[in-house]
Formats: structure tokens, C-alpha cells, sequence
């Protein structure tokens, strides 16, 4: 394994220690050895394979650990409950460190807990009127998404919380109440298949990667809930067994031009005459995807805003989230892209939108020199700035009106303004983007003039605010 | 398109997604969508926005679910009173005024079962207090103000908007308030034009136990200085350069009817940047980015009414078809953040 270390977890720092078998061959795909023994990975552990590197995660103790790629193989069958052929040397050591369990794999309590109390946050608003059937779906959805474990972020997988699969699943309805429907998963990263079959109604999910597939057949297969499961690539052409199958298909696709043009064209050809392809859009594409829309001859039925809540793989709440669009297919329906085609190269995984790096912002309370605020000192504070970082602090701007004085400059990609407040002696730092080098050079100049003597800082950060409080 | 119409559409698209709803709300809804027809635009306060009618019936269903006989609101601009009045007696107090709003609210409540009583009642007295602060340096007070008039074990019902949750989470440890329910983001509100923000409030429901204390002067172990920061993507055309922009300015002047301190306007190739500045050191910079259809706004510190003003000129201004507006969020359940 590879570091960082010390871990604050005790059994991160024991795997970190361990190394695969030499004659450990990558690649294989071995299938289950029959009465092998099996084991789980341990409670509170989440692994979440990236482009540049993958981590485990433990959850309880909040710390994670970087892993070669070569183990990204064998815990994939650590989750899924499979047996470790070609690994039985580690058994011992890595039962000892607390990080696999013997026994199959079942819902993770600790995932399992954290996910309920997230998606409470939502469902409080709505648990009353669900059915005794929507309860039992809730359910399973909950167990499906807490014995998962493992995320694949190269492709684009941030899941919904259950309680929006839930809803995803509701807005085609209970089986009893509007018949069974014939519906696709058009990629199913986020279990919605779950909910749709536990409603009664007949499920196909439609995904590449193999982890999922997997996994979802063992969870139709421990849940008894019918699920057809294929590996399909979108850019391929569609076989015609596919064609005109569905009466409804869901969708997650990253909010991009070429991804909605390559998932509506092929909901197109798969769904029946006046099918309905339900898409998500992040808000600020909400524009680009009626574009689309529009241009396919696909007309919107159904807008529902903000529908879709996402969790991180720190089972946490997503920044991100998006819409819920239910489209109609017509007769005026057109396909971007022919069925029979390859469609290639496109480039899926982006969003198309105006992403802004985060914004920083900067308390520093109970200044020791606020007199010292004024235009000229401040103007110093740039100058220092801009002589350490070499970037140019342009177009600067001063206003000191009594009680506060405010300076402003432009940076390279955006602006940096200070604000001294001396009724309440507080310096305020804003920089849009946040540019790590230079709010170094910032804060310390402005420490070093203004607060010697910190008792402590705090931050606060989301994906779109950096804020630090010096006190 | 008529005020119904809008309203019943982005009531829809933004409150459409709990599944049920509105169910045996929907009289609730009606009731809260005819109130914010009848209600004139003078009778908004300067600070705060409405909230759509599937939000103000939320909070009427979830105050009626606890069956109380008396209600104290704390700023109520969406007429609550008036549903609730129909089950409950009710007292109002609008801090915030201005005086069309009381003269509305006496309307809407004319012809009630119970009585609506526009004065604040007396200590110890309501089962359930509806309150929002209209900043965070007045959250203290206004939840002092509520623990003081209700009953023992009786609760309040806070809504909290970004960013005063980080102050809120500080004030419910310290007055001893116990969470009974946390609903997230149904609370959404709405400007003029009609145009819904993303990003709704919150709704806690606290219980007033034995342990609860408040003083009205106590400070949260924070600066009072709280900022915000607004995306909205998707802008129309209007949203073109610096002259609109420099126009923007102009109709946040004479919206607020307060001539700036400072007013400056820095053109870029790629994007233009306004900082406006009131006389009371509230201060918004605005960064426009024409080619991105993107404006940043940042207000520092933060100013409630500030924020609403200029929300309300930039959607009327640069809003297109799709045009969206994010806030930074409320990311905390009392003591833990919620993203990760």
C-alpha cells in the first residue's frame, strides 16, 4: 500500500504495512472458487477508485488511505463477498487488522445509519405518504446502497441518496397502480433498478461498468427482485433485439451536449412510441438541456427542480445535484445519432457549465493595529503581495470612508478585495478564485501586520467557499 | 402570463418533488396561492422575500400537525396566519413592517374561526412559535423572544436561510433548545419578477426544555460578520457588458434609495466588475461574465435587504428562460456539516 502515514485509523495503518503476493497475477476476473470461504470488508470501510489515484475510506475514523491499482481487483471481490483465490496468504494478516470480516457480505450498519439520517433530512417531508410498498422498496434500496462500498469516479458515479431513487422510482409509479411497466436503467450507478423492481414493475439496467453488473446481480439475487443485467456501451450501435423494448427509461447522464445528444438518441431507439425518457440536468445546464431537447423533437412533460440529491463516498452530502426531466418520445422525434452507428469520439465527462473556482474569504478578528488599515497600509499589503507572488495586482482601487476602508484589485482570472472594518476591528480577505500561493501570502502579510499573537483559526469549506476565521 | 400562473408553475417545478404533495394539502395551497395574489408589493419588507404557496402550506401542515391552540409568528409575509387561523388562535408581530403588511395580514385574517391578534403575546403563553430572523446579528434577540413566550416544552419552528446557520447552530447549543425535527430545504423563496431561488431554507423544530436559556445579548463565538455568495448561470442576453452592469447599478440605487458610498465599475477583457458600497459598510461585488452567461455576487458583509435588492434587479435584469440562482448553502445540521 502506499502512504500517507501515520494513520489515524489503527487498521488503515496495519493494511498500510502489507504488500500483494509476488506471484498475485492482475487481471483475471477468477470466478467464484466453490465452498471457498468467504469475507466481507469490515464495517465503515468504502473504497473509491479515481482516475489519478484510489483510496479506502474509513469512515469511523475519518482518515483514508491511497492504494496501488493492483488492489483495486481483489477488493472488488473483498465487496462483493466473492472468495480470494490467490490471496489466502493475506487472510490472516488482514482479519488481524479488522479489515475484512468473515462471512458473506450484507448491508454495512455504519454506511447504513449515516445514509438513513442524510436521507431523513428529505424524507421527513414526505415518509407519511408512502405506501406500505414504497416503505418496503425504501428499505431495500437502503441495504442495496449501504452494502455497495466501492465508488468508480472515472466514469462520472456519484450516487443519489435512496430516498431519491425512491422518488425517481415513484414518478413511474407502483406496478399495482399503473400497471407493470417495462423500464430501463440507462446506467445505474445510483440503484434506482432496486426500488422500480421492489414496485413491482419488469427492470433492465444497462451499465459498462462490470463492478455494478456484478453487483447488481447479486443483490437481485439476495433480494429476489427480477433484474435483466447487461454490459452495454452507449457508443456502440444497438443491437435491434434492444430496440423499441421500453415504456420508460431513466437516466443520469453528466450534463454535457454530446452526453444528452448520445443518451437521448439512444433512449430514442429504445423506448416504444410514446415512451418517456426521465434525464437528469445540473441546474445551470438546465438551458443546454432544453436546447437538446428541443433540437431531438423531445418535449418536456415534467421539470422538476433540484429533484436529485447526491452522496459523496464520504457518505456525506454532494455538493452537486440536479434536475428531473421527463421527456416524451413523438412522432417528431429525431435521433442525433443513428442506432446503427458508432459514436465516437465524444467526450462524456465534463459538465457544461461556468465551473468557478472555489471563493475565498478570510476573518481576521480583533486586529491589533487597525489603525493600520487605512489606503496606504493596505496599498502595502499588496505591494508585499505582489513582490513575493509575482502576480500582478492590477487595477487597484481604494475607498476609505471613516469606520472602514476597502481595497480591490484584479488578478489574473478574477479579484482580490480587503476590507477593514474598525468598529468591530476586523480585516475581511475575498478572493474569487481562490489561489492558494497567493492567499499564503496574503494572510501571512496581513497576520504578521495584524495579529501576532492567533489564538486560533478556523475553516469552513465547501466546493464553492473557502472561508478561514482568525481569532 | 398572471401572478396564478407563474406562481403555480414554479410552485410545481420547485416543490414537485416530494412524492404526495400536496395530497390533503392542497386546500392549503390554494388558500397560500390566492393570499400571495391579493398580497400588494408594498407589503413586502425590504429584508425578507415570499415563499412559494407549497412552502407556506408546509409550514401550516407541519404547525397543525402539533395541534396547538395558540401560535406565536415572528415576521409572517406569506399571510401563515391566515391558514393557521382557521384552527388555532394566532398572534403576529412583523418587526420588519412595513405597515401595508399588517393592514394585509388584517384582511387575510378577517372572518377566521380564531382570533388573529397583532401584538405579541404574553410570557410563557403559546404552544408554538413560528419565527425567521431577518439577519444574524438579530437572531438572539428574536429567539429570546420566542423562548420567553412559549410554554414550557412548547416549540419553536425556525427557518433558517444561508447564511445564518452557522450563528443558529452556535445560539440552539447555547439556549439548551432540543431538535425534535430537521426538514431540509422546503422553505423556498421567491423574487418580484416571479423567479424562485434555488437553494430553499430549512426548517427546525426545537423544543423548549427545562434546561432552555436565552439572553438576548448573547454573541455567538463567531464575527457577526457573515458573507454569502451568489452563482446564477444561464443569463439572458441583456447580461451583455459593462454597460449593463453600470445600469444594474443604477436600478439597485434607485431600489434601495440609498446613494452608494461607492460605486466603481472595472472593465476586463473577459469580465467587468462592480463593487457597490452603502453608507452602512454593506457591500456587494458583482463579477459579470458575458461570455460564461455567469455573474458572481458576493456580499460582505453580509445584508439581508442588500441581498434581496439586488437579487431582485439582477433576475429582472439579466434573466432568461433558464437563467438559475444558487446561494452558497445552509450546510450544517446542528453541530456537523452536512457535505463531504
Amino acid at each position: 500500500m502506499n502512504k500517507p502515514s501515520p494513520k489515524s485509523s489503527p487498521r488503515l495503518a496495519a493494511l498500510d504495512r502489507l504488500t500483494l503476493p509476488p506471484d498475485y497475477t492482475l487481471g483475471t476476473r477468477t470466478p467464484e472458487l466453490p465452498n471457498a470461504p468467504l469475507y466481507h470488508l469490515a464495517d465503515g470501510l468504502v473504497v473509491a477508485i479515481g482516475q489519478q489515484t484510489s483510496r479506502i475510506m474509513d469512515l469511523e475514523h475519518d482518515d483514508d488511505l491511497r492504494i496501488d491499482f493492483r488492489f483495486i481487483e481483489p477488493l472488488e471481490r473483498i465487496v462483493l463477498g466473492w472468495s480470494m483465490p490467490g490471496l489466502e496468504s493475506l487472510i490472516e494478516p488482514l482479519l488481524a487488522c479488522d479489515f475484512i470480516r468473515p462471512g458473506p457480505a450484507t448491508p454495512d450498519p455504519v454506511i447504513r445509519q449515516q445514509l438513513a439520517s442524510l436521507d431523513a433530512m428529505f424524507l421527513e417531508s414526505y415518509r407519511d405518504s408512502l405506501s406500505p410498498r414504497a416503505l418496503v422498496a425504501y428499505e431495500r434500496l437502503l441495504d442495496a446502497h449501504a452494502r455497495r462500498k466501492r465508488f468508480f469516479e472515472s466514469v462520472g458515479q456519484c450516487p443519489v441518496l435512496p430516498e431519491t431513487a425512491l422518488r425517481r422510482a415513484l414518478l413511474v409509479g407502483d406496478a399495482n397502480d399503473v400497471g407493470v411497466r417495462d423500464v430501463l436503467c440507462l446506467g445505474d450507478d445510483d440503484l434506482v433498478s432496486i426500488a422500480l423492481a421492489a414496485l413491482g414493475h419488469r427492470v433492465t439496467v444497462y451499465d459498462i461498468d462490470e463492478f455494478l453488473l456484478s453487483f447488481l446481480r447479486e443483490a437481485s439475487r439476495e433480494l429476489s427482485l427480477p433484474l435483466e443485467i447487461a454490459e452495454c456501451d452507449l457508443r456502440d450501435p444497438l443491437r435491434k433485439t434492444q430496440r423499441d423494448r421500453f415504456d420508460v427509461i431513466l437516466t443520469d447522464p453528466m450534463s454535457n451536449r454530446d452526453c444528452f445528444e448520445l443518451f437521448f438518441s439512444r433512449a430514442l431507439a429504445l423506448l416504444r412510441p410514446n415512451g418517456r425518457l426521465w434525464t437528469a440536468a445540473h441546474p445551470p445546464t438546465a438551458g443546454l438541456l432544453a436546447e437538446v431537447a428541443d433540437e431531438l423533437g423531445l418535449p418536456v412533460e415534467r421539470w422538476l427542480a433540484r429533484h436529485n440529491r447526491y452522496y459523496s463516498h464520504y457518505i456525506k452530502l454532494h455538493w452537486y445535484e440536479s434536475d428531473w426531466v421527463e421527456l416524451a418520445k413523438t412522432e417528431a422525434s429525431r435521433a442525433k445519432h443513428p442506432a446503427d452507428d458508432f459514436c465516437v469520439p465524444l467526450n462524456l465527462y465534463r459538465e457544461d457549465f461556468f465551473q468557478r473556482l472555489p471563493l475565498y474569504v478570510g476573518h481576521i478578528e480583533k486586529l491589533e493595529n487597525a489603525r493600520m488599515t487605512r489606503t496606504f497600509h493596505l496599498d502595502m499589503l499588496f505591494e508585499a503581495v505582489e513582490l513575493v507572488t509575482a502576480t500582478p495586482l492590477g487595477a487597484r482601487a481604494y475607498f476609505d470612508a471613516g469606520p472602514w476602508t476597502i481595497a480591490r484589485a484584479s488578478l489574473p482570472d478574477g479579484f482580490v478585495a480587503l476590507r477593514a472594518d474598525r468598529t468591530t476591528n476586523e480585516l475581511t480577505l475575498i478572493m474569487s478564485p481562490f489561489v492558494p500561493a497567493l492567499e499564503d501570502a496574503l494572510r501571512s502579510f496581513a497576520l504578521s501586520l495584524y495579529k501576532a499573537d492567533a489564538v486560533d483559526a478556523a475553516v469552513l469549506t465547501t466546493s464553492a467557499t473557502w472561508e478561514v476565521r482568525v481569532r | 402570463m398572471s401572478l396564478d400562473t407563474s406562481l403555480r408553475a414554479l410552485d410545481v417545478r420547485f416543490a414537485g418533488w416530494a412524492p404526495g404533495w400536496p395530497g390533503t394539502a392542497a386546500p392549503l395551497v390554494e388558500q397560500a396561492l390566492a393570499l400571495a395574489e391579493s398580497r400588494p408589493t408594498a407589503a413586502l419588507p425590504a429584508r425578507l422575500c415570499a415563499t412559494l404557496p407549497s412552502s407556506v402550506a408546509r409550514r401550516a401542515q407541519l404547525v397543525l400537525g402539533f395541534a396547538p391552540h395558540t401560535v406565536f409568528i415572528d415576521g409572517d409575509v406569506d399571510g401563515l396566519a391566515a391558514l393557521l387561523a382557521e384552527r388555532c388562535s394566532v398572534h403576529v408581530v412583523n418587526d420588519e413592517g412595513p405597515a401595508a403588511l399588517d393592514a394585509w395580514l388584517h384582511q387575510a385574517c378577517a372572518g377566521a374561526k380564531h382570533a388573529a391578534l397583532f401584538e405579541a403575546p404574553a410570557a410563557n403563553s403559546v404552544d408554538l412559535t413560528v419565527l425567521e430572523a431577518p439577519a444574524s446579528d438579530s437572531l438572539p434577540s428574536r429567539l429570546a423572544r420566542a423562548i420567553g413566550v412559549t410554554k414550557p416544552e412548547g416549540l419553536l419552528v425556525l427557518r433558517i436561510h444561508a447564511p445564518d446557520d452557522t450563528h443558529a447552530h452556535h445560539l440552539i447549543a447555547h439556549a439548551g433548545l432540543e431538535v425534535v425535527r430537521y426538514l431540509r430545504e422546503i422553505d423556498h423563496r421567491w423574487l418580484q419578477h416571479p423567479f424562485a431561488l434555488d437553494g430553499a431554507g430549512d426548517l427546525l423544530v426545537l423544543r423548549r426544555t427545562a434546561k432552555t436559556r436565552m439572553d438576548a445579548s448573547f454573541a455567538p463565538p463567531l464575527s457577526t460578520q457573515q458573507h454569502q455568495a451568489w452563482d446564477l448561470d444561464g443569463l439572458g442576453p441583456a447580461a451583455s457588458g459593462p454597460q449593463a452592469l453600470d445600469e444594474l447599478a443604477q436600478r439597485v440605487q434607485r431600489a434601495r434609495g440609498v446613494e452608494p458610498l461607492l460605486r466603481q465599475l472595472l472593465v476586463e477583457s473577459d469580465r467587468h466588475t462592480l463593487t457597490y458600497v452603502e453608507p452602512t459598510g454593506a457591500t456587494v461585488i458583482l463579477e459579470l461574465r458575458p461570455g460564461q452567461r455567469h455573474v458572481l455576487a458576493v456580499f460582505l458583509p453580509h445584508d439581508r435587504s442588500l441581498e434581496v435588492a439586488v437579487l431582485n434587479e439582477l433576475v429582472s435584469a439579466f434573466a432568461g428562460p433558464h437563467t438559475r440562482a444558487r446561494p452558497q448553502r445552509t450546510g450544517r445540521i446542528g453541530p456537523r456539516t452536512v457535505f463531504g
